[in-house]
């Protein structure tokens, strides 16, 4: 995993302060190795390595991205919602999914910290998926 | 209308969640410290919501193909399923949106922990 683009909290650890609608985070590519799929094999099972790997490579990948994409963050932060969309031909092993993030919107409401990050992760500079995390930022 | 979604499941004992954890680089004590977690109002570890995506990602892939895959899904994490657990992804076609279906993920006790939609691509 390789960090392209630098962007920093002001403090210790990325607070809801620090964000703001259009901010752009870091851009991570994620290889999706023969490492990761013994992982994925050891919770779901099976894999054909020389053909099409499962859509949930990618959604993990997109995950490692998402949180990879503004480190340190507070312990605690909880994940509300999700959006997923993926186009394109399944992925392969040891394709590179290059994914990059921003802030889409940052609200208060019922005392609480909402942050949506918008992700979009291309292979070979094919848009391949993309997601939106709803999250309630602890600090 | 619409396919049959066979349901999956996986038991989400500490070690799939730590496998987890490795796999999208996500380690939040909230999910992998009892004792944190314990502090939280969750009242113990919790499966990452990642790891409930994933597994109703792979879920609507195996039954739908690329159809599926290249939809489109709007998920909400509706309720917290302890570390432990047993989780089961499934769906079926929606009463509301032609040609959309319902999808979740419950927890042992039956409570959908996931809620959401998948519009299949056209």
């Amino acid at each position: 995993m390789t960090d392209q683009t630098q962007a920093a909290p002001k403090g210790d650890v990325w607070t809801y302060d620090d964000f703001a609608a259009g901010l752009a985070l870091k851009t991570v590519s994620v290889t999706l190795d023969a490492a990761k799929l013994d992982l994925w094999e050891r919770m779901y099972g099976p894999v054909d390595r020389d053909g099409a790997l499962p859509r949930g490579l990618l959604v993990s990948a997109m995950v490692e991205a998402f949180i990879a994409s503004g480190q340190p963050r507070p312990k605690g932060n909880i994940h509300a919602s999700q959006s997923l969309e993926f186009s394109g031909p399944a992925p392969r092993l040891d394709d590179v999914l290059t994914v990059k993030a921003s802030c889409l919107t940052k609200e208060l409401k019922k005392e609480r910290k909402w942050v949506t990050i918008r992700t979009e992760g291309q292979i070979a500079g094919q848009t391949v998926c993309r997601g939106d995390f709803l999250i309630i930022w602890k600090l | 209308m619409g396919i049959t979604i066979p349901p999956r499941s996986i038991h989400a004992t500490a070690e799939k969640v730590a496998l987890h954890a490795e796999l999208v680089q996500d380690f939040n004590p909230l999910h992998l410290d009892e004792a944190f977690a314990a502090q939280t109002p969750f009242g113990g570890a919790i499966v990452h919501g990642s790891m409930m995506m994933n597994l109703l990602v792979d879920t609507l892939e195996r039954a739908g193909g690329d159809a599926f895959a290249n939809g489109t899904l709007k998920l909400r994490f509706a309720a917290p399923a302890r570390v432990g657990e047993t989780l089961t992804a499934g769906g079926q076609p929606s009463d509301n949106a032609p040609g959309a279906y319902d999808v979740w993920v419950t927890r042992g006790d039956g409570t959908q922990v996931v809620t959401g939609t998948l519009t299949p691509a056209a």
